[in-house]
């Protein structure tokens, strides 16, 4: 049986990339390199690695001969060979300074940002954490928690009140977590009956953007259902956060990921996370 | 998608991937408008299955196309210049290029320079150690830490390219 495309090692992405595999498998690769984000992603760490050994001449003479009969063809891969070659040049002189001054210890803005991510690493431990797509795991909140209502809320609230009904409408709110490979199970949201709309905030990793925006994907139609404005991280407890809010009636009982991209003008957006879950209604 | 199409052109060994990318986005997006019931397939396998299409069509193409033989010995020239890079010394087009690569550094924002040179700096095991030990130390996922490094060497490339072509 073939594996996934998460158990895909190393070897066989460098195998893939210099053609030294079956054409049976070569075209399993070659479709995950288009469909699947994360191997997508793996797949480009390998090929800029492969190009940087090759830049450095830290290549066996077959490995080498391959990378030159595939990639010193085109314009586009020769480019990528010199900006290799060009980064190789400047990491050289910078480890030869780094030898020469102090030991290349852990910066100490390292260090804050690790103490920084402490916490929500043993939290992602503890909860042991779930990944579809290799990236993500979710903290789910006990209790939804009902939040302060929106404008939005306060319409639907008040006749209901007015009736005497028990059943006030609420947000449903839901810590998304980042998370590392490996595992399988996709972590459940379990939204409460009187909930009006469920608000996802997702925690960044890496806050690189002013601005974002949030697709909501049907993991099995692969099919972006609901996409948010454009929004900014905020701070919560020291985390970078964004934050969506969706009507429960564009949800189904159906596993999700949203997908957090970062937006800039005139730049096509760049993802930055996915963030897997099942949803389950009352 | 464009940038992922890209690269599968590239690896596919195409001289002009980012031309095939675009053709392969219109033939999706013109069979989507001429659908009426939709595709009933997910976007990224249709555009996927698309994409061998046009490679499929190129190379039937690209075997009947006769390559000049001065384009052939530019080739070998430029693959000359670059074979031997651990070898030779730095010459001055190098030399220029990397001072513009220092320029480009220096645009980064804090941090980012630090994360570039310790993600990709030695061989092949150290860094595999080495990110491990990173994405550890941030609390961050492998993956997370690839994609911030892929995007920062991203912006390099596209500003030394840049800034190369001025000259």
């Amino acid at each position: 049986m073939f594996p996934s495309s998460s158990q895909i090692v190393d070897d066989v992405l460098v195998r893939y990339l210099l053609g030294s595999l079956p054409e049976s498998e070569v075209e399993r690769l070659d479709e995950w390199s288009v469909t699947d984000d994360v191997f997508a992603q793996r797949l480009k760490d390998a090929e800029n690695d492969l190009l940087d050994d090759y830049a450095a001449g830290r290549l066996g003479d077959d490995v080498r001969a391959r990378v030159e009969a595939i990639y010193l063809t085109s314009p586009a891969a020769l480019e990528r060979i010199r900006f290799a070659r060009t980064l190789g040049e400047w990491e050289k002189r910078g480890a030869a300074t780094a030898t020469v001054g102090a030991p290349a210890e852990v910066k100490p803005k390292l260090i804050v940002i690790r103490r920084r991510w402490r916490w929500p690493l043993a939290a992602a431990a503890v909860l042991t954490l779930g990944t579809v797509a290799g990236y993500l795991a979710i903290e789910h909140t006990q209790a939804p928690v009902a939040h302060a209502p929106t404008q939005a809320l306060q319409k639907t609230q008040a006749p209901e009140v007015a009736a005497g009904s028990a059943a006030i409408p609420v947000a449903a709110t839901f810590l998304l977590l980042p998370g590392t490979r490996g595992t399988n199970a996709l972590r459940t949201l379990t939204v409460p009956a009187n909930a009006a709309s469920v608000e996802l905030r997702a925690q960044l990793e890496f806050d690189d953007f002013a601005q974002y925006r949030l697709e909501l994907r049907d993991l099995a139609a692969d099919r972006v259902v609901w996409r948010s404005d454009s929004v900014a991280a905020h701070d919560e407890g020291g985390k970078r956060v964004v934050a969506a809010t969706i009507p429960v009636n564009t949800l189904q009982e159906k596993s999700y990921a949203l997908q957090v991209l970062g937006t800039k003008r005139g730049a096509p957006d760049e993802p930055v996370g996915d963030y897997a879950f099942q949803m389950k209604l009352p | 998608m464009h940038r992922r199409l890209v690269a599968y052109f590239l690896r596919k060994n195409c001289l002009t991937p980012n031309d095939l990318a675009d053709e392969t986005l219109t033939r999706v997006s013109k069979r989507l408008e001429e659908s009426d019931t939709g595709i009933d397939l997910p976007p990224s396998q249709y555009c996927y299955i698309t994409a061998r299409y046009v490679f499929l069509e190129y190379r039937r193409k690209a075997e009947h196309k006769q390559v000049p033989i001065d384009e052939q010995s530019r080739s070998s020239a430029v693959l000359e210049a670059l074979a031997t890079p651990a070898v030779q010394g730095i010459d001055d087009e190098q030399a220029e290029r990397l001072r513009k690569l220092e320029h480009c550094l220096g645009c980064l924002e804090a941090g980012q320079q630090e994360l570039i040179r310790e993600y990709y700096l030695g061989e092949q095991r150290q860094k595999i150690e080495r990110r491990r030990t990173m994405a550890e130390r941030m609390g961050v996922s492998m993956n997370a830490l690839s994609i911030r490094a892929c995007r920062i060497r991203d912006k390099l490339e596209a500003c030394l390219k840049a800034s190369m072509e001025r000259t």
